[in-house]
């Protein structure tokens, strides 16, 4: 891969002026489309957590990132003060499956903040024409985009499990029974967090694919987080028929905790999922068809959006 | 990686009977032309179907109907490939602000197809070329309009393209800027040996860098053709008088040249149709023997402008015979 070819100009001549140092064509190797999924897939990950960007940039990202965390090494340091005090009963303190219910919050925060971030600039500052004059395909950007929000969150979920898992290997003296237990816990922690981020990402992106205005994007996207849960207690709390309990597919706040629920085996936490008497099982279908449904309708906005 | 195709051997731009409707709207209505390498303008009035071609060039639009290759590819279907060697510059702004240009302009790079590092140091390399200097690490939303238009220039240029399409470049320029960016347009298609497709409704622009040209009104091909071709001679000599011009007229007509019709009771002018050789000698001493105060004797040229004049009929006419065989000589001096 060397820059500099055969083209080479002469040096300054009549049409050269004082920067002229003449040109240097380009024989190296010409990449295709995976190489621009992933370069703008790096980008996105970079402008979701703010690196590069001005301090300003940083703030939610690294609020989002640091308050999951620090419950997770509160969580691990009770547990430490109460085995110390020989209190066994570890029911008390919140474990793997009550992570997703205790700092989901953080990722709808985040997505809400950076999804219109990761694609309103582009459609306002009419980049996009410059973005599909590429080696790439507009489904190609959305799904980029959709990749990097999705990884992004997925690694904030995340980051609070490896530190319960690294406190409870640590602070325990049977290290391999420790170990054991929690490889038992990951495969549900992989799936949990994977669809929570896959959903929460994908419906946020699905929201900012429509509204370039940044402020009025995160509005919407809260309003489409928080909505269809009021909405959904208030109809089922009146017993409006027993269709009604079925409005609680559309909150995806409580979808996600029951499919949380049906992943780790335990009852669902928070909500009303319990007051509608449906399985958790059909959580989980509903939050796959969410992230499936959500990020269908933004590959079909970016298919057609104007550039 | 060599080049997709050899450029000697083919077209660099084949359209065939391209036809692109748009609800309620033809923008190119049965196009058929070739472009050979070299700086070609694209001229045509606003809404003439340029951006649509340059769009269905790229693969950022289907065509209705018809058939388009660029470099050998078809844009539609093969549209990634073909971008790896296309760079293009939209009419509007384009750039976000939020970024500075050095690294606006390598990722637009690395899209393209570059290698990360190859990316940084071609970027290095076109932003000296467009004339940016230490500004280039500042973000975008600071530059001024000229600058701006330089980076947009950059991230076209940035992949080393066989093929640049520019859409109305000097948008929003000033006298100054336009020229600057006129100077870089020139010398990215000779020195930096990209071929270019330039479209312009500014006559002046395309007159000033373009090699070839191609009109075009309406969605359909008006003319292709050399550029010296729409600026040769005409057939026409014109000798302006002080007075006298109708004396001329008669005098010159009664040497047995042709005199067209004039422009009017102010016009001071008589238009000589050449049938052959140029009269010099005669107007020379006609004008002697009636001595009269004579002002200029000139041969005409044509204008571009000539092409979307609708008094000539001549201009329409001659499109079918003129784009199948770019290489005529001038259209007739008629002037009806």
């Amino acid at each position: 891969m060397t820059a500099g070819g055969d083209r080479v100009s002469a040096g300054p001549g009549p049409a050269g002026s004082i920067y002229d140092i003449g040109y240097r064509g380009y024989d190296g190797p010409r990449l295709g489309r995976r190489h621009a999924f992933s370069t703008l897939f790096v980008g996105g990950l970079r402008a979701t957590f703010g690196l590069g960007r001005s301090g300003r940039a940083k703030i939610v990202p690294a609020f989002c990132v640091a308050l999951p965390a620090i419950t997770a090494v509160v969580i691990v340091a009770l547990g430490a003060f109460a085995s110390r005090f020989g209190i066994s009963d570890l029911g008390v303190i919140p474990g793997h499956p009550d992570m997703a219910g205790s700092v989901g919050v953080f990722a709808t925060i985040l997505v809400a903040v950076q999804a219109p971030e990761l694609l309103g600039r582009d459609v306002r500052y009419r980049v996009l024409s410059l973005y599909f004059s590429r080696a790439l395909l507009r489904e190609d950007y959305a799904l980029a985009k959709l990749a990097a929000l999705g990884a992004a969150v997925m690694a904030m979920l995340l980051l609070p499990h490896v530190i319960l898992t690294i406190g409870a290997v640590l602070l325990t003296t049977d290290v391999l029974g420790a170990l054991g237990r929690e490889a038992g816990y990951w495969p549900a922690i992989l799936g949990s967090t994977a669809l929570t981020a896959a959903a929460t990402a994908g419906v946020a992106l699905a929201v900012a694919a429509f509204i370039a205005r940044r402020a009025y994007a995160t509005v919407a996207i809260f309003g489409v987080f928080v909505v269809p849960g009021i909405i959904a207690a208030v109809v089922i709390t009146l017993e409006l028929g027993a269709a009604s309990r079925y409005l609680v597919l559309l909150d995806l706040g409580t979808v996600l905790d029951a499919a949380n629920a049906w992943l780790f085996g335990v009852a669902p936490t928070a909500g009303i999922w319990p007051v509608t008497g449906l399985p958790v099982s059909l959580g989980l279908v509903a939050a796959i068809a969410i992230a499936l449904g959500s990020g269908v309708i933004l590959v079909q906005r970016y298919r057609t959006i104007a550039a | 990686m060599p080049g997709p195709i050899d450029a000697t051997t083919a077209p660099l731009i084949r359209v065939e009977a391209l036809t692109r409707r748009f609800p309620g709207v033809v923008a190119l209505d049965a196009l058929t032309l070739d472009i050979a390498p070299g700086i070609v303008g694209l001229v045509g009035a606003n809404g003439a179907g340029k951006s649509t071609l340059l769009k269905i060039l790229l693969g950022l639009l289907a065509p209705t109907s018809g058939r388009v290759e660029v470099m050998g590819y078809a844009p539609w279907t093969q549209g990634t490939q073909l971008r790896r060697y296309v760079g293009y510059m939209p009419e509007h702004p384009a750039l976000p602000p939020d970024v500075s240009a050095t690294e606006f302009v390598a990722q637009a790079g690395q899209l393209s197809g570059l290698p990360a590092k190859a990316a940084r140091e071609r970027t290095a390399d076109v932003l000296r070329h467009v004339g940016l200097a230490e500004e280039r690490y500042r973000p975008i939303g600071g530059y001024s309009t000229g600058m701006r238009q330089r980076v947009q220039l950059a991230q076209a240029i940035v992949h080393d393209p066989r093929l640049l399409l520019l859409d109305e470049p000097t948008n929003g320029l000033d006298p100054a800027g336009r020229d600057e960016m006129l100077g870089l347009i020139l010398r990215t298609g000779t020195e930096f040996g990209i071929a270019i497709v330039l479209a312009s409704h500014l006559l002046g622009e395309i007159e000033a860098v373009c090699d070839h040209l191609v009109a075009i009104d309406g969605g359909r091909l008006l003319r292709a053709a050399p550029m010296a071709e729409f600026t040769a001679e005409t057939g026409i000599l014109t000798v302006e008088v002080e007075d006298g011009r109708d004396t001329l007229a008669a005098g010159l007509a009664g040497r047995g040249l042709r005199i067209l019709d004039g422009f009017g009771p102010a016009d001071r002018t008589v238009r000589i149709a050449l049938d052959g050789g140029v009269p010099f000698d005669v107007v020379r001493d006609t004008v002697a023997d009636l001595g009269l105060p004579l002002v200029r004797v000139e041969r005409g040229r044509h204008s571009l402008e000539d092409l979307f004049r609708d008094d000539l009929p001549a201009a329409s006419a001659a499109v079918a015979a003129e784009a199948a065989v770019p290489a005529t000589g001038p259209t007739s001096g008629d002037p009806s």
